[in-house]
C-alpha cells in the first residue's frame, strides 16, 4: 500500500511525538514545517495523505483550501488540540477529510491514517453504461459457452456410458462350407476347405478374401504352420510342406502316414498328427519323412479339432463340449478344459484349431455354413 | 465510507451526554425517520444521542437512537440510527425534500 503521508507541523515537540506515533503505524511520515515547505515537497513526495496541526501559522482553514487548490481530492485530516467537535464539524465542512483529537495516540490516529490512505484519489466517476453492457455480454457470452460446454461434455460422457459400443468382431461367416485347417499368419488367416479343394487367404482384420489357391491334386483335411512354411495333409495320408508363396509352392511330402490323420501341428520342435476317429496323436519328427517318434491316446471324450503350439496340445471336444489343454510331454493327462459356448449349437462341427498370440482359432461349419471365430486363449 | 462521496457525507456533532465533550462523524445516508452515521469514535447500540447539523439550515440536537452499531476494517464504526422526536422528524423531512 502506498503510505507516504505528510505532516505539516511547526513543533518539535510535537513532531517528535508524531514521528513515533506513524512510525508505529507504518506511515512513511514526511515532514513540513508550514504550508510554504509541505507545497515544496508536495509533488516529490506525493503523499497518500495530509495532517495538519491545528493551532499554527497559517490558520488550518487556510492551508486547507492551499492544498485543495493543488490537490483537490487529497484527504487532510487537522490534528485538533483539544476535543473540540465544533472545531472539527466546522474544518470537516471546510474540507477537512475528518479530525485527529488531543491526545494523539497511535490507537486514536490508526483509523484516520487507515480511512485516509483507502480512500486517497480523485472522484472522477466514469459513465461505465458501455463498460458495464460489454460485461454484461461477456459474462452471457461465458455462461452460454460454460452451458455449452457442460452440455458438451454432458453429452460425451453420456455417449461414452451408455452408447452401445461397437463390440470387436470375434466371429466370421465364410463363403465356403467345409473348413478343414488353419493357420494364422501375420496379417492374414490361411483357411483349407475340402469340398472346393482350396486354400482361400483371409485379410485378418474383416475376413475378406485375399486370395484363393486351388488344390486340383489334393483335398485337404489339415493345415500346420511351421517357420516359414505351412504344411498341408491330404485325404490319403500324404503331408504336404508348401510355402506361402503366390501358388503355394510344394517343398516336399511324406509317404502316405497312418493312421490317416485330420490334424496337424509343429510345436516348434516336433510335428504332431492327430486321427480323430482312433483318437490317436502321434509325435512325430520334423523332417520330410514325418517319422513318428510315439503315439498317444487322446485322454478326452472325443477329438473334434486338434493344435498346437510351443506349450500346450490344444483340442476341441465336442463330447465334453470345450477346449482341452494338454501337456506337450504328457498328452494323455489333461491340464484343463474350458467350455465352448459355441458348441450350445448342436450343428456346430469344429474342425480345425489353430493357436497364435494368446488366442486360439477355431474353424468348422454350424447350419451348413462355415465359419471362423476366436477366444482368448483360458489360463 | 465511500470513498468518492466521503466529501459529501454531512458533517456532524454528536453529542452523548451534557457533561462529556461532543463527538463528530458524518452522516452517510439520512431519511425523515432513519439515518446512517459514520464515526472514529465507538458508542454503544441503544444508546441515545443529539445530531447537530446543517442541511439547507442548521439542525440542533436531533434525537436518535442507536440501533446497530458495525466497525468496518479500517476501525470506523457504522452507526444505524433512528430518530426519536416525530416534531424533529417532520421538519428534516421537509428539508431533506426541498434537498432533493
Amino acid at each position: 500500500m502506498f503510505n507516504t503521508i505528510q505532516i505539516i507541523c511547526a513543533s518539535e515537540k510535537n513532531r517528535l511525538i508524531l514521528r513515533g506515533i506513524f512510525k508505529n503505524l507504518g506511515a512513511d511520515a514526511v515532514f513540513s514545517l508550514d504550508l510554504n515547505d509541505a507545497l515544496a515537497i508536495f509533488e516529490k513526495a506525493r503523499p497518500a495523505a495530509i495532517f495538519i496541526m491545528d493551532g499554527e501559522e497559517p490558520p488550518v482553514e487556510i492551508q486547507l483550501r492551499e492544498l485543495r487548490r493543488v490537490a483537490p481530492f487529497i484527504p487532510v485530516i487537522p490534528l485538533l488540540k483539544s476535543r473540540d467537535a465544533g472545531r472539527a464539524v466546522e474544518l470537516m465542512k471546510a474540507g477537512a477529510f475528518d479530525c485527529a483529537q488531543n491526545p494523539w495516540t497511535e490507537e486514536a490516529l490508526l483509523p484516520l491514517y487507515k480511512k485516509a490512505l483507502n480512500i486517497s484519489g480523485t472522484t472522477l466517476e466514469l459513465d461505465t453504461k458501455g463498460l458495464r453492457s460489454r460485461r454484461r455480454i461477456l459474462a452471457l457470452t461465458l455462461a452460454a459457452l460454460c452451458a455449452l460446454t457442460g452440455f458438451s461434455g454432458g453429452v460425451y460422457f453420456g455417449y461414452k456410458k451408455y452408447a452401445a459400443r461397437p463390440v470387436p468382431q470375434d466371429t466370421f461367416a465364410l463363403p465356403y462350407a467345409h473348413p478343414t485347417g488353419i493357420v494364422i499368419r501375420k496379417n492374414s488367416v490361411l483357411i483349407s476347405d475340402w469340398h472346393s479343394q482350396a486354400l482361400y487367404e483371409h485379410d485378418a482384420g474383416n475376413f475378406n478374401i485375399l486370395r484363393v489357391v486351388n488344390l486340383p491334386e489334393t483335398t485337404p483335411v489339415a493345415l500346420a504352420a511351421g517357420q516359414d512354411s505351412f504344411w498341408l495333409a491330404g485325404t490319403d495320408g500324404v503331408i504336404e510342406k508348401r510355402l506361402p508363396d503366390e501358388r503355394c509352392t510344394r517343398v516336399s511330402k511324406s509317404a502316405p502316414l497312418s493312421p490317416i490323420p485330420d490334424g496337424a501341428c509343429f510345436d516348434g520342435l516336433y510335428f504332431w498328427t492327430a486321427d480323430s476317429r482312433s483318437g490317436q496323436l502321434v509325435k512325430r519328427m520334423p523332417g520330410d519323412a514325418l517319422t513318428a517318434i510315439k503315439t498317444f491316446t487322446y485322454p478326452g471324450r472325443k477329438l473334434g479339432a486338434f493344435t498346437c503350439d510351443t506349450r500346450f496340445l490344444w483340442a476341441a471336444d465336442p463330447g465334453l463340449k470345450g477346449l482341452v489343454k494338454m501337456s506337450l510331454d504328457e498328452p494323455e493327462r489333461i491340464i484343463s478344459t474350458t467350455e465352448l459356448p459355441a458348441y450350445a449349437d448342436k450343428t456346430l462341427k469344429l474342425t480345425a484349431l489353430a493357436s497364435k498370440d494368446g488366442k486360439i482359432w477355431f474353424t468348422g461349419d454350424a447350419r451348413g455354413r462355415g465359419l471362423v471365430f476366436f477366444k482368448d486363449e483360458p489360463k | 465510507m465511500n470513498q468518492n462521496k466521503v466529501g459529501t457525507f454531512i458533517p456532524v456533532i454528536i453529542k452523548t451526554s451534557l457533561d462529556l465533550p461532543p463527538l463528530w462523524g458524518r452522516l452517510s445516508r439520512l431519511s425523515p425517520l432513519e439515518a446512517e452515521l459514520a464515526s472514529q469514535f465507538e458508542l454503544q447500540a441503544g444508546r441515545v444521542v443529539t445530531l447537530s447539523f446543517e442541511l439547507r439550515g442548521a439542525f440542533d440536537d436531533i434525537r436518535a437512537r442507536i440501533t446497530a452499531v458495525s466497525k468496518d476494517g479500517d476501525g470506523y464504526f457504522n452507526y444505524s440510527l433512528v430518530f426519536l422526536d416525530h416534531s424533529q422528524t417532520a421538519v428534516l423531512a421537509e428539508a431533506i425534500t426541498a434537498q432533493s
